[in-house]
């Protein structure tokens, strides 16, 4: 009698392995695989709009007409893509795990990144650049953008790049520090407030209009730029680019 | 007819209020009683001469006096026999008559006129300063400071914090701990600037700084109404 049941159990076994096997070898490879997709897009007008949860947005650029998204640990189901139209994109993270997500878009892309933890990259683009993170870094650098907004509620905010005539730079954070790195020769309208954190402005000979421990405004060369530097804990460097 | 009972009567003989027969009687009686008929003469006489004064009218004052006095004896003797039917102070009001004596109206009027008079160079001078001035910067009422476009943000404020309370529920708890974290802090501040502003209304930087920290709460909300 004992023997039967071994017996059965035995088979049972045998013929459950298999597919338990199988089950575990397909699950494994599409989370270490990632998830990736490419989108046709025009080159010169290419929108892309990002939400993520937990984990970092990097954004650099493309080669060619294409927004690529590549989101490393991550299941297709973890991520919704969209293209409302030619030139749109929509990524959007619907889990909470975390996510890194990677993006390469033609240069000229207007860039929409939100992120509630954790930090956004932006490299070497030419679009207009909307970064916004509750926690987290945010570092643009090296872009020529005629238009930056970039806002961290707890983490810095950094920037360097060119200074655009008629550009508009918006560089927020509430607790965190402000960075600018900008060209000797660049030409702006400053308007630089911190609360507590105080501020460097790295020797640039501007016309002050207001100065005082916690609000500078101050114009220089012709002003044509606008740069609004703000943070209510951190402080705020502004610096020459060597 | 006694004489208690006759000189009890002499006012309203004298009057003529009697009846014919108690006149009778009385008159009897002081033909046969000489104290009676004395102070019958001398009360005549009495009579006779007030009536040669001049005629004095009592002052309106006097008579407020009198006619309150009275009300109030009235007023107490209803209050004693009805202390569980109190009427309500409407009913009250509306029941009370309200006599002034005439200093009582002048001096009123005085105060009306003086009251009047500074409104109306008070809101003349208010409507110059108003044209003369661009928008004020602050309106300051009592301790409270209301800043330009502040309740408007106020307002949005509340709209969407009213929104995320009915969605926060069903965040991730992580989040919703990273919400109230951020929020509260940025209250925090809030709340320090404001008191900041309230040692210095007139500072600028600091209203500016009240208002960024309006926006600062407003975008972080704006963020979290996203989150799905």
């Amino acid at each position: 009698m004992v023997e039967q049941l071994n017996l059965i159990a035995c088979r049972a076994i045998g013929r459950l392995l298999p597919s338990l096997l199988a089950m575990l070898i397909l699950a494994l490879p599409v989370k270490a695989q990632g998830v990736s997709r490419s989108f046709r897009v025009s080159a010169e007008s290419s929108q892309l709009e990002v939400i993520n949860k937990v984990g970092s947005i990097t954004v650099g650029v493309a080669e060619g007409a294409v927004i690529t998204v590549i989101a490393r640990q991550a299941a297709s189901s973890d991520l919704n893509f969209a293209q409302p139209s030619q030139d749109r994109v929509k990524v959007e993270v619907t889990g909470n795990q975390a996510i890194d997500l990677v993006i390469h878009v033609p240069p000229r892309s207007t860039l929409n990144l939100l992120c509630y933890k954790g930090p956004i990259k932006v490299k070497n683009i030419s679009g207009q650049i909307q970064a916004r993170t509750t926690e987290g870094d945010i570092q643009i650098h090296q872009v020529r953008s005629p238009r930056v907004e970039a806002h961290s509620t707890s983490g810095n905010v950094s920037f360097s790049g060119e200074i655009l005539p008629s550009g508009s730079y918006t560089l927020k954070s509430f607790s965190g520090r402000v960075e600018a790195t900008l060209p000797a020769s660049a030409d702006f309208k400053l308007y630089a407030s911190s609360f507590r954190g105080g501020m460097d402005l790295g020797g640039f000979q501007m016309n002050f209009l207001k100065q005082t421990d916690k609000l500078v405004e101050g114009v220089l060369g012709n002003g044509r730029a606008s740069i609004y530097l703000w943070t209510q804990e951190g402080s705020i460097n502004l610096r020459r680019k060597p | 007819m006694n004489c208690q009972i006759v000189l009890d009567s002499l006012s309203n003989y004298l009057d003529g209020l009697l009846l014919e027969s108690e006149v009778r009687l009385i008159e009897g009686h002081l033909s046969q009683c000489p104290p009676c008929n004395s102070v019958k003469l001398e009360l005549a006489e009495i009579r006779q001469a007030a009536r040669e004064l001049p005629l004095h009218t009592p002052s309106r004052a006097l008579w407020t006096r009198i006619q309150l006095s009275i009300e109030a004896e009235r007023a107490g003797k209803k209050q004693g026999a009805q202390l569980t039917e109190r009427p309500g102070w409407w009913s009250q009001l509306m029941a009370r008559r309200f006599t002034f004596t005439f200093p009582q109206l002048v001096g009123a009027s005085a105060v009306a006129i003086i009251f009047f008079t500074f409104g109306v160079v008070g809101a003349y001078y208010q409507s110059q300063n108003l044209g003369r001035s661009p928008v004020p910067v602050v309106n300051q009422i009592s301790a409270n400071i209301v800043l330009p476009g502040e309740e408007k943000l106020k307002a949005e404020i509340e709209r969407r914090m009213s929104m995320l309370n009915l969605r926060k529920a069903s965040w991730d708890p992580q989040m919703r701990e990273m919400f109230e974290t951020h929020l509260a802090k940025i209250d925090q501040s809030l709340e320090h600037c404001r008191q900041n502003l309230l040692a210095n209304p007139s500072d600028q930087d600091s209203q500016q700084r009240v208002l960024d920290l309006y926006q600062e709460k407003a975008q972080l909300l704006e963020d979290f109404a996203k989150l799905k």
